[in-house]
């Protein structure tokens, strides 16, 4: 005989187990359908009523990483670890403890990750076992020294451990191990071979023959690779893989900020400024309850380029001080910013501190086009003569249209100021063709803005005033009102330039208004609330003495605002 | 008690085996060694120089797939000899062989000169490389 409570009891605790079985197979059919979160919630749930064995374990912490909880993920892949050395399996133990150091040391934290990369390296050595997890920890402890900027230590880890991969024959640390050494690489000037080893070891990314965490990271890496080597192709082709990417995994919430994030930076480069925002305000919501410093300071830093070119002047420091606090440098940005508020010796500190500091040519590479531009304004002709010179030393090595293009629109513009309008037009315009081959609208107005003035410096003054209105009518499409207001200031038709202390976002708001969007639509655009667009609104009308929306309208076409 | 140099040269060469590193091999080898592989192997014979090692080591890693893991027991070496015992976990088409391999090493001058693997896997164990 049984008391009352015991077959209950047991049917209760035999419910439970069930339950938890049940929760345990939803959560792996979840993990295999790649539905992360869903995935993550089920095991985790799982968890809290009964141990989860270490296959179990694995698939948590992965599902918890690649749902945006890096913390969660963390915390099981120790507990993973701890699990795999307690029963004996050391080399399970050490692929525990690479994957918990992966994920701190890209997430910026170095010391705790490097001191997980030693427990396990100790552990292997502790039963001198020869396995593939030492190539992963090769590859952990390379990526320490990338990070603390030890560049060439880091190539002979990736290297020895590409090699690990090589001889295990496993996919996923070869793959990583050839995308580090070529980042290495590229830093240390083999830019060719290294773009070639990105390539390589992309074929068993794009085969699938790789994890999704392995995979995201790969698309992350090697776009980044791409940006740093101006191959615009390659971060186009990189980009549009990685959407694809995390498109079929709606859960996916690791890679896709830095997703967004490359998508808006290519958006940018191709004028569509409007998209752009969009993507980084899409990015920014994806971030906000899986904070991943470096990738929020990068989105925050680009968020600060799109308010400076659209002259939102307040807007653009608050981003780069975003950034600034994520970890991410606000130069070039900032002192352009500074440029752009008149407050050209503190541009001046600023952009010659960023250069000093750059060592490598790639690095040097993104400064210098900004530099030139700082160097003119501040009449240091010299200055901005060698940093031109620096960037077409550099651009004849990467051999990239896009570093090209900036050193032929940089040594036009020293051209121009050395007073050789013949060398600069040829240079400019040289200069414009590789930005309509990029597509680059932006870039190829500003190119044009520098061919008009040397049209006027050769006296040539329909040439000049035609090459303005083209490159006005662009910057208006965007809305980079800095621009309009900088072409116009070199146009001598009076009637031309809009009348009245119209402010930057004024102008913004009239264009929006011209091309036919409601307040809503325009305070969507503009994230703006709907009173401030109609505030705006009151103000333009007030200015140019306009009776209607209808008026302002007419009134924009006729300045050219819209074409 | 310090560890003698030679038992340095053989840890050298087994990671310079699992990096495939060729070079470091030709350093810790004579240019005539000799590689003799005993027991129930696929690769079992003699070979000579890095070639014949890296091939006689590379069948094992290509028939697993990877799937090999080593740990060494001991070793022990003096100026002219050197043996090493370890135990190692293959992986092929789901199914796992472990086995404890033998080595004895004769040295020339700091480096290997001829050395002896034996294999001694359990009974029936042939099968696991059909």
């Amino acid at each position: 005989m049984t008391s009352p409570s015991g077959p209950s009891g047991t049917r209760s605790s035999r419910t439970k187990l069930s339950s938890v079985g049940e929760g345990i197979d939803r959560g792996r059919d979840a993990f295999n359908r790649q539905a992360w979160r869903r995935a993550y919630e089920q095991l985790s749930s799982a968890a809290r009523d009964e141990p989860l064995e270490v296959d179990d374990l694995e698939r948590l912490a992965s599902a918890a990483y690649l749902a945006g909880r890096s913390e969660d993920s963390c915390e099981v892949w120790a507990r993973a670890h701890e699990e795999c050395a307690r029963v004996g399996e050391v080399a399970r133990a050490a692929r525990c403890a690479f994957w918990l150091a992966f994920a701190l040391l890209n997430n910026g934290e170095l010391a705790r990750g490097g001191g997980w990369v030693d427990r396990a390296q100790r552990l292997l050595d502790k039963r001198k076992l020869k396995c593939v997890e030492q190539g992963y920890l090769r590859y952990a402890a390379a990526l320490r020294s990338v990070f603390s900027g030890d560049v060439e230590v880091a190539r002979a880890g990736f290297n020895h451990a590409a090699k690990v991969g090589e001889r295990f024959r496993d996919p996923e640390i070869s793959a990583l191990a050839r995308i580090g050494e070529g980042r290495c690489l590229v830093y240390l000037g083999e830019v060719a071979k290294g773009v070639a080893l990105l390539d390589e070891a992309m074929v068993a990314v794009g085969a699938g023959e790789v994890s999704p965490i392995a995979t995201g990271d790969a698309y992350c890496t090697v776009i980044e690779g791409c940006q740093e080597t101006f191959d615009v192709r390659r971060a186009f082709e990189w980009t549009a893989a990685l959407s694809q990417w995390c498109d079929s995994q709606p859960e996916l919430v690791l890679y896709r900020g830095q997703c967004l994030l490359h998508r808006a930076e290519l958006m940018l480069l191709r004028g569509a400024w409007t998209d752009a925002v969009d993507e980084v305000e899409r990015a920014c919501s994806r971030l906000a309850d899986a904070v991943s410093h470096p990738v929020l300071g990068a989105v925050s830093y680009l968020r600060g380029e799109l308010h400076r070119l659209r002259g939102e002047l307040s807007e653009a420091e608050h981003s780069y001080r975003t950034a600034n606090d994520a970890g991410r440098d606000p130069q070039p940005g900032l002192a352009l910013l500074r440029l752009a508020q008149g407050r050209v010796d503190a541009a001046e500190a600023a952009i010659h501190r960023v250069r000093d500091e750059a060592e490598d040519p790639i690095t040097r590479a993104r400064i210098l086009g900004p530099y030139v531009e700082i160097a003119l304004a501040a009449d240091d002709l010299a200055g901005a003569r060698a940093a031109a010179d620096d960037l077409a030393t550099i651009g004849a090595e990467l051999d990239q249209p896009l570093l090209r293009a900036i050193s032929l629109q940089v040594t036009g513009a020293v051209l121009l100021a050395e007073d050789d309008p013949h060398a600069a037009l040829v240079s400019l315009r040289r200069s414009w063709g590789v930005w309509r081959e990029l597509e680059a609208p932006y870039e190829a107005a500003r190119s044009r803005v520098l061919i008009a003035l040397a049209c006027r410096a050769l006296g040539d003054e329909d040439g000049a005033e035609m090459e303005l209105d083209a490159a006005r009518a662009v910057f208006s499409e965007l809305g980079a009102a800095p621009d309009v207001v900088r072409a116009d200031s070199f146009s001598r038709l009076s009637d031309r330039r809009v009348p009245g202390p119209l402010s930057a976002r004024e102008l913004e708001v009239l264009t929006l208004v011209a091309k036919g969007n409601k307040n809503r639509e325009i305070a969507d655009q503009l994230v703006i609330s709907e009173k401030t667009v109609a505030s705006h609104l009151s103000h333009i009308l007030t200015k140019l003495g306009l009776p209607s929306r209808t008026a302002a309208t007419a009134y924009a076409f006729k300045q050219g605002l819209v074409s | 008690m310090s560890t003698h140099p030679n038992v340095t040269v053989i840890d050298r060469m087994t990671t310079a085996v699992f990096e495939n590193d060729r070079d470091t091999l030709a350093d810790l080898f004579t240019q005539d060694m000799e590689l003799h592989v005993r027991g129930p192997l696929p690769s079992a014979g003699d070979y000579t120089g890095v070639d014949g090692f890296l091939s006689a080591l590379g069948t094992v890693f290509e028939l697993t797939d990877g799937d090999v893991k080593i740990e060494q027991l001991f070793c022990i070496a003096d100026d002219r000899w050197g043996t090493e015992w370890e135990h190692a976990v293959f992986g092929r088409q789901g199914r796992t062989l472990e086995a404890k391999n033998a080595f004895v090493y004769q040295f020339d001058g700091g480096r290997i000169g001829e050395m002896w693997m034996i294999c001694a896997a359990p009974a029936g164990s042939e099968s696991f490389w059909e």
